[in-house]
Parts: C-alpha cells; sequence; structure tokens
C-alpha cells in the first residue's frame, strides 16, 4: 500500500507573502521541480493547523510542505512560529500512525528566489523518494476465509515496526 | 412523501411524546440554555419540513448523553434522533462543528483512510503484551490524546499502561495490536458514517486475525462502539466486549487482584456510554471499594442520574458547556472528596479542562481510574 503515496503528490501550504513570492518567481524564472505538486496560498502560515496537514495525509498526500516567512518577518504578528507548533504537532500525530514524520517539511524562509524554491522543493521530493524506498512491502490483505494465512503474514510484518518504533525513541 | 425529520421521528419513537417536559428538565444543556429542549427539538424538526439546515444549532448543541431518555416515560430516544438528524445535516451539505481546529476529527480520518500500521512506542517496558491471544486490549484514540492534550498535564498514555499494568496482575497478557484504528464512536455521533464503516471493518478484521475472545476496552465510548453500534451493523461479534473495570472486576471478587492501602478520599464520575448505555455502575464502585482506605463518597446525583462531563464527540465547547462542567465540578468539590474519578479518558480531559479554566477552590484533582487502582498495585 506504500504505492499509494509514491503515486499522489505534495501539498504545499505556501504563505501568501514570501513563499508565494518564491513560487511565482519560480514559475516565471522556468525552474523545473517534480510533477504532481499542488500548492495552497493561505494569508499566513499561522492558519495552517495540525488538521489541515493531517487531512491532506488522509486525501492521500504523499508529503506536505508548509511555506512560512522567515523568522522574524511574519506580516501577521508570529504566525510562521505557531505554524511549527502546529507542524511538529502533526508530525508526532502521523508518526503515531505509522507515517513517518519526515513527510511533513517546513521551510522557514524570506528568500524570494525561485531557483531556491525549486531547491527546496527537489530536496524534499529526494526525500520523500527516499521513505518510499523504506517502506516494506506489506503482507497482502484481506482475502475472506484466509485469516489463518494473513495471521502468519501479520506477524512476520509488524514485528519489526514495532522494534523499530521502540529505538525511536 | 413523509419528510426526512418525520421519517427520523418514527423510527426514534418520537411521536410517543406526551409533552410531560421531564427531558428538558432532566437536560444539563436546557439547564444552561434556555432556548433548547429535547421536546422543542423534535417539534422544531416537525416545522422545518426538510429545510434540515434550519435545525443546525439544536442538533449540534445536544450532548446526546442519554439523561433524558433513561428518564422519559414515553421511551423516546432523543439520543438517536439527534444523531440520526446530524447525518441528514451532513447529507444537507452541513460541516458540523468542529472542537480543538478539527485536529480530532481529522485523526480520524487519518486513520480510516492510511495503510500503515500504528506504533506502539508508547507501551511502557515494564508491561507485558502479546502479539497474539484470547484477550486483546483496544487502546482506542489513548496514545493520540496525550499529543494534544499534554499541556493540559492530561497523560492518556499512563491511562492505557495502567490499563496492561492491572491485567498483567491478573496473570493475563493482552494483545495489544499495531492494526488497530479509531473505533469510530466520533464519526458515527457525528453522522460521518462513511469513515465510521472503514474503521468498524477494519477493526473487526485485526480482531480476528489477533484470534481474541474478549476485547477490553479502557474507553467507554469504544466499548459502547463494538457492543451497540457494530452488532447493529454487523451481526453478532465473534467476541465478548468489557470494559476494564468489568474485566477486572471479578479478578478482585475472586480474590485474585487486591490492592495495598491508600487513603484518600474520592468520588466517581458515571461516563454516560458507561452508565446510561452499557449500564455498567457497580463494578468501578467495587474496584474503588477494595482498595483498602479508599473512602468513596457519591455525589448527589449519581448512577443513572449522573450529569454528562458537558461535551461528547468532540462537538461544542462554548459557554453552556463549560457552565455545565463547572455545575458538575462544585458538585463533586461538595462531597469533600480529593478526586473525582472518572472511567472515561473523555470526561477527564474535560473535567480537568474545566477545573483548569474555571476558579474552582479546592476543587477535587480529576483522576481515571485505571491510574488510581495500578497505583494501589504496589505496597
Amino acid at each position: 500500500m506504500a504505492t499509494r503515496r509514491a503515486k499522489s503528490g505534495i501539498v504545499g501550504f505556501l504563505c501568501s507573502w514570501h513563499p508565494l513570492t518564491a513560487a511565482d518567481n519560480a514559475g516565471a524564472d522556468g525552474c523545473r521541480y517534480g510533477e504532481g505538486t499542488t500548492f495552497l496560498a493561505v494569508d499566513c502560515a499561522g492558519v495552517v493547523t495540525t488538521a489541515a496537514i493531517l487531512r491532506a495525509f488522509a486525501g492521500g498526500a504523499r508529503g506536505v510542505l508548509v511555506g512560512a516567512c522567515g523568522r522574524g518577518d511574519c506580516h501577521c504578528a508570529n504566525g510562521n512560529e505557531s505554524c511549527e507548533k502546529a507542524v511538529e504537532e502533526a508530525r508526532t500525530l502521523l508518526e503515531l500512525s505509522g507515517v513517518p514524520g519526515g513527510r511533513v517539511k517546513l521551510d522557514l524562509s524570506s528568500d524570494v528566489s525561485g531557483e531556491r524554491f525549486a531547491g527546496i522543493v527537489r530536496e524534499f521530493e529526494e526525500e520523500l523518494r527516499a521513505l518510499d524506498d523504506s517502506d516494506k512491502p506489506r503482507a497482502p490483505r484481506s482475502k475472506p476465509g484466509a485469516a489463518r494465512s494473513r495471521r502468519k503474514a501479520a506477524g512476520r510484518a509488524r514485528q519489526p515496526a514495532r522494534r523499530a518504533a521502540t529505538k525511536r525513541r | 412523501m413523509s419528510t426526512i425529520f418525520e421519517e427520523i421521528i418514527a423510527s426514534t419513537k418520537a411521536y410517543y411524546c406526551i409533552e410531560c417536559g421531564i427531558c428538558t428538565g432532566s437536560c444539563p444543556v436546557s439547564r444552561h440554555h434556555e432556548a433548547f429542549s429535547p421536546r422543542l427539538m423534535v417539534e422544531r424538526a416537525l416545522l422545518s419540513g426538510d429545510e434540515v439546515g434550519l435545525m443546525e444549532p439544536e442538533i449540534w448543541s445536544c450532548l446526546t448523553c442519554g439523561t433524558c431518555s433513561a428518564r422519559c416515560p414515553a421511551t423516546v430516544d432523543y439520543s438517536e434522533f439527534t444523531r440520526r438528524s446530524r447525518v441528514a445535516a451532513r447529507r444537507a451539505g452541513g460541516e458540523g462543528i468542529d472542537t480543538h481546529a478539527g485536529v480530532l476529527a481529522a485523526m480520524m480520518e487519518l486513520q480510516a483512510s492510511q495503510p500503515e500500521d500504528r506504533d506502539l512506542g508508547w507501551i511502557s517496558p515494564d508491561v507485558s503484551v502479546a502479539r497474539r491471544g484470547k484477550v486483546l486490549f483496544f487502546t482506542g484514540c489513548l496514545p493520540y490524546f496525550r499529543v494534544i492534550f499534554d499541556d493540559m498535564g492530561i497523560d492518556t498514555v499512563a491511562m492505557a499502561n495502567s490499563a496492561i499494568r492491572l491485567m498483567n496482575a491478573c496473570g493475563r497478557r493482552p494483545v495489544v495490536s499495531a492494526a488497530e484504528r479509531c473505533c469510530g464512536h466520533d464519526l458515527y455521533w457525528t453522522g460521518e458514517l462513511e469513515s465510521f464503516r472503514k474503521l468498524a471493518r477494519r477493526n473487526l478484521r485485526m480482531i480476528e486475525d489477533a484470534g481474541a475472545t474478549t476485547v477490553v476496552f479502557a474507553c467507554p465510548e469504544c466499548c459502547a462502539t463494538f457492543a451497540l453500534v457494530y452488532t447493529r451493523l454487523f451481526g453478532k461479534l465473534g467476541f465478548e466486549t468489557v470494559h476494564i473495570t468489568e474485566f477486572l472486576a471479578p479478578y478482585v471478587a475472586g480474590g485474585k487482584l487486591s490492592f495495598a492501602e491508600r487513603d484518600s478520599t474520592v468520588t466517581y464520575q458515571d461516563p454516560c456510554r458507561l452508565g446510561r448505555y452499557l449500564g455498567v455502575y457497580d463494578e468501578p464502585r467495587a474496584l474503588l471499594g477494595a482498595v483498602p482506605g479508599l473512602e468513596l463518597r457519591e455525589m448527589p446525583r449519581t448512577r443513572s442520574e449522573a450529569v454528562c462531563c458537558g461535551s461528547s464527540s468532540w462537538v461544542g465547547c462554548t459557554r453552556v458547556n463549560k457552565s455545565i462542567q463547572l455545575e458538575r465540578l462544585r458538585e463533586a468539590a461538595v462531597t469533600g472528596a480529593d478526586r473525582l474519578i472518572t472511567a472515561c479518558p473523555k470526561c477527564n480531559i474535560h473535567l480537568a479542562c474545566a477545573a483548569r479554566d474555571g476558579d474552582i477552590d479546592d476543587g477535587p484533582e480529576i483522576a481515571f481510574v485505571t491510574d488510581v487502582l495500578a497505583d494501589a498495585l504496589g505496597a
């Protein structure tokens, strides 16, 4: 099932001040970054809630990029800092659900260079590709009446996940 | 051709209403919100025809605590009326009300859609769990709640670990499965049936895979959802469902589980799902009574008369909800208890939040039943 995520794209929440300008510049300058990226402009990164990030994954997103203005540069007082908190909370909740926290990237920057922005997206795509590769193939799901074989397979697939989880904490 | 509400009214027996007003007198919301009444909600629904949107304020104000239905002489099922109206409201394009910026609803949607297994890293190293076995411990949303309510000092992971520790003390190593999902209680009660069914099917498959014959819940909402809703949708379940207090009570009665002395005065909050929905009143009291030195002082409104913790399914956190919670906390403070013990993690969260926000002087500390009992396991 890891393939489902691999096929879908990145959802980006971009603050309409610096990050969106950078994305515009990337388009105007003809910078290349991967296909299947959906950008949503928000008035301030402060409106990006934990729920919005989780819902993007519930909708099948492969990764979520949050673009906020650099520290001290928020036009709405401290939206970039409050979005840091939402990103952190979303990562923890995703980890609990077995989705690596690395699938959420936060870019705090007031640099409006299109090339830099495209570089950030390309870098994130690389990171996501690495995460796709590390997703182990899963036990085949439900065939009615095949509970016994499923149990065995599930047992094999789940054990390493538990060990990895214990190590991380 | 009957309207949407006429059908809902027929299926919840609301036509039998004899207009006695007992529901309004019983309703914790009506006490603090004079425009709300279960009976009037039904009458307004009849007048609204198919305009479901007109009913939005009412159907999202009801707590579905079931106090009205428990007392109704005509046995009208107002909670079910509310639930079915919410389903209709969703179908008509209503978005419902999501508190906590929607994070809890989003978390449930994520669990309904995500293919990955859960992380079980929260399980304490000093408890013992199995991968397959006859007894399964259903964790529900407890590991997730800690992330969201940590800043309030509520450790829901400790509640889950305490429950496992108590089961270990009974000589049982419960299965905790990474394939588990949220039970879907809140989605069911807020009208999101599609995601609810997905979660329910996954959970039933997970339990079948684990080979469990008894499923133990720390959360009464999960327990009630399995026992009452899953059975209605999927027929008889191939396993027994029990709340942790029901699971432990026979061990205490049989002398296989005993507690050390803990001098303290406590009072007990009956959760609506455990009490009025499942009829479990005696087991939590029997367990608390088994702790030497622990004195249980009942609040005036208790058992089936117990007041709701003020919010359910993460719908609504208004002045009305807060007033209900503060009234309940004052009632608990009058008993002189040091601790208000509840058997539902959500009651715990809601009452602890109200205690923190409201100025309740010398109010009792809010504690969860498994934490209290697990603490009394040691010498």
